[in-house]
């Protein structure tokens, strides 16, 4: 039986395993475990995908007026129309009508399950693989692919949310090098980058120093993780400044047509800001969209929403096409759940609704106008090819080529994997 | 064997715990007659099918689990399967049962501790593979599982090169890193023996000239990505790259290369995906060098100097060959409303 460490080693660190058996020494509390039990048989040969570029729909999108329509069912579908897709026999909801055009660059999964009906614990879930406890904060994928691979551009920071919050994409018990850089409005660009008005570098890095004096005593009185973790951030600021890839975070360095294109919306914005990154080899990339909770009026205010999202989504994807970054670039398009396909009575909306929902992967390596899973005819339940959000996460890093049958042990001595119990849906891929 | 022992006796450690494990590795566990018992006793109030209790409430199974099946224990409940054949370690049946006291996890939940010998005989038949014997108990019976797919046309490819070249030592990548200096250069094992490579330049791309070809000499047969796009080559390194015989995908956008380095991709017996966006001086002249390509499978050509016409000739007359052009970006002026094709229905 081959070991973990034996079997892996993708990076480019001197030795993987000397950096993995470091890292399981000096982060996660004791050393890195040999494998037991069945072989690794989830860890990928060539793992296509190298960034992601996550597409996370805060609030619950529903799934029936979106990515899996009831035609045939006027109760569920109410006033909402289709848009044929070029993928024969599949169509979305008649809001999508830019994005159904592209479906044949892309795997709809319409058999999504959780067992989070909550907002904030369906987020968790989604972003961790791992319910939301109260002892313990889980790391999502991106702050997984910073700790497990690494950076590639060594002046970006390889994480970035645009729009996020605490419970969605975060460190967990990994370092905080592994959390995300917030941005918050992506047309504003990377605030306080810039030296300050009459700072030049020689004043600026004087001042580094000064403060680094400062905080020397204070650092030896009081060693740890937490006071590591803000030496890091300053670090990795100062870093940043001083990046000739500052601009990638620029979007007026974009020409008029393009920003056109993806739509003045915040979505649309966030989009072409996450392209403009992963061009610049940052990794993991969630741009989040908010406002999908559509309890009362649900169709007004999709018919509002859903063409800015079709617009940005349907851009992205015809343009890291075009820029060959679809071959490595993994799209991925989520929501904590769906919304229930019984409208509900008086307020012409859609509660929440876990156990049966939709989710979009395009490029890095998955299958090209593929649909995985199906629900019943009113869109209620999954009956064929159920995917648990655990699998999910699980098939975005398998695409990665993350070590998924790893067990990590954080601090506390418990064992974790990246996605729990989560099996990759190796059908999707290509 | 000794060493998932070792493994679990340093879990239990861990968790201040000790065991006399290792005394009764050799012994068999019979699941009906030793682990049945413990499990209808502890937990089965909690984990079986719903139920009246005697005031008349229906009790359903907590966290959806259930325990009176071998079905129900290998698909679990909301935190997936409760038994890992083989390891006891990442099976929540066996972890939930060894927590500190303090833990609110810990189960049975109102109960004391399991006695150790309990815990011990149960560590011990999951790890030896949790086998049921002829107990199918509630729910299905168990069927093996599907085998995995097989691998793609691209994980082939990959794995016949990596047969045919040896693994990079690790000398040779830090002398490599060494002459580039400090971050400058990426390079990545595709496989997982280290054989095939992936070199990129992030960063410092655009301080990348002809010269940092050569030092990719020692592992050019490794080389199966290259990216060299935004970087100063000129087609002085065309001869370097034609030398990767298992180049498999090149990266050359917004480069200043010309048709003289295409002509000479012809020599590149693997190579599958070429990447030309922005190269101004790859012109109609190489339509034909191009088509020699035989083998690649995807070439990207926006913003290249090739005409609409000799595109449309491309796709005509290679129709296995997928030709990424200018974007098909939805019109700026038709903000919300459906594209021409998207009116289309049947």
């Amino acid at each position: 039986m081959k070991n973990f460490l034996e079997a892996s080693n993708r990076s480019d660190d001197p030795t993987r395993r000397s950096f993995l058996a470091g890292l399981a020494a000096t982060t996660l509390g004791v050393t890195a475990l040999p494998r037991v039990g069945a072989a690794a048989q989830f860890t990928r040969r060539v793992p296509r995908a190298r960034n992601v570029i996550f597409v996370y729909l805060s609030g619950g999108m529903s799934h029936v007026d979106t990515f899996d329509p009831k035609p045939e069912r006027r109760e569920v579908m109410g006033p909402m129309g289709i848009a044929r897709s070029s993928v024969d026999g599949i169509a979305l909801g008649q809001h999508l009508p830019l994005l159904a055009q592209r479906l044949d660059r892309a795997t709809l999964i319409r058999s999504m399950w959780s067992n989070q009906g909550a907002h904030v614990q369906g987020r968790y879930f989604l972003h961790t693989s791992y319910s939301l406890r109260g002892t313990i904060r889980h790391p999502s994928l991106g702050a997984w692919l910073t700790h497990a691979d690494g950076p590639d551009n060594p002046t970006l920071p390889p994480h970035v949310t645009v729009g996020g919050d605490q419970y969605g994409a975060a460190s967990g018990y990994l370092p905080q090098s592994t959390a995300p850089l917030p941005i918050g409005d992506p047309g504003a660009g990377l605030q306080a980058s810039k030296l300050p008005k009459g700072v030049d570098q020689g004043r600026f890095d004087r001042r580094l120093e000064r403060l680094r004096r400062m905080n020397e005593e204070y650092r030896q009185n009081h060693p740890g993780a937490t006071v590591d973790g803000y030496d890091t951030a300053y670090e990795q600021a100062v870093s940043l400044m001083q990046s000739a890839d500052l601009q990638a975070f620029d979007l007026s360095l974009e020409d008029e047509a393009t920003r056109a294109a993806y739509g003045s919306s915040k979505i649309g914005q966030g989009c072409l800001l996450a392209r403009r990154l992963v061009e610049h080899d940052v990794r993991f990339v969630e741009v989040v969209s908010g406002n999908w909770d559509t309890h009362v009026e649900n169709f007004e205010a999709l018919e509002e929403r859903l063409p800015d999202l079709d617009r940005a989504l349907a851009t992205l994807i015809s343009d890291l096409e075009a820029r060959g970054l679809l071959e490595d670039t993994l799209l991925v398009v989520a929501s904590e759940f769906g919304r229930t396909p019984r409208i509900t009575e008086g307020r012409n909306g859609r509660d929440h609704h876990p156990q049966a929902f939709s989710t979009l992967l395009a490029g890095g390596g998955i299958r090209r106008g593929h649909v995985h899973g199906r629900t019943d005819e009113l869109g209620e339940e999954v009956v064929e090819g159920k995917v648990t959000v655990p699998d999910f996460n699980a098939t975005i890093a398998h695409a990665l080529g993350l070590p998924i049958d790893h067990e990590f042990q954080a601090p506390s001595g418990r064992p974790f994997k990246i996605a729990d119990k989560g099996r990759p849906v190796l059908e999707v891929f290509e | 064997m000794i060493r998932a022992f070792t493994l679990l006796l340093s879990t239990l450690c861990v968790l201040g715990l000790g065991s006399t494990l290792h005394a009764q590795e050799a012994e068999a566990v019979d699941f009906e007659t030793e682990i049945l018992p413990i499990l209808e006793e502890n937990c089965w109030d909690c984990h079986r099918a719903p139920y009246r209790t005697d005031s008349g409430r229906l009790r359903k199974p907590r966290g959806g689990l259930r325990i009176d099946g071998a079905s129900f224990l290998l698909e679990g409940g909301n935190d997936g399967p409760a038994v890992v054949p083989g390891n006891a370690r990442q099976s929540p049946l066996f972890q939930r049962i060894v927590l500190p006291e303090d833990d609110g996890d810990l189960m049975p939940e109102d109960g004391p501790r399991l006695p150790q010998a309990a815990i011990d005989k149960i560590g011990v038949w999951i790890n030896g593979g949790a086998e049921f014997g002829s107990w199918i108990g509630e729910g299905a019976e168990l069927t093996e599982s599907a085998a995995p797919p097989p691998a793609s046309e691209t994980e082939e490819l990959y794995q016949r090169l990596a047969e045919g070249v040896s693994p990079v030592e690790d000398a040779t990548l830090e002398s490599i890193r060494r002459e580039f200096g400090d971050g400058r250069i990426q390079l990545r094992a595709l496989d997982t023996e280290s054989r095939l490579w992936r070199v990129q330049f992030s960063a410092h791309r655009r301080s990348v000239d002809d010269e940092a070809l050569s030092v990719l000499a020692s592992i050019r047969e490794n080389v199966a990505e290259l990216d060299l796009s935004d970087t100063r080559i000129t087609d002085r390194v065309a001869s370097a790259i034609a030398a990767m015989p298992s180049l498999v995908r090149l990266q050359l956008d917004r480069t200043a290369i010309s048709g003289r380095t295409i002509d000479q991709l012809g020599d590149l017996p693997e190579l599958r995906v070429l990447h030309l966006v922005g190269c101004e001086q790859v012109k109609d002249a190489q339509l034909a060098s191009i088509q020699k390509l035989e083998n690649i499978t995807r070439i990207y050509v926006w913003k290249s100097g090739l005409s609409r016409k000799a595109i449309r000739t491309l796709r005509s007359e290679r129709p296995g060959l997928r030709v990424f052009g200018a974007p098909d970006l939805p019109q700026p002026d038709s903000e919300g409303e459906p594209g021409p094709q998207g009116r289309r229905r049947r």
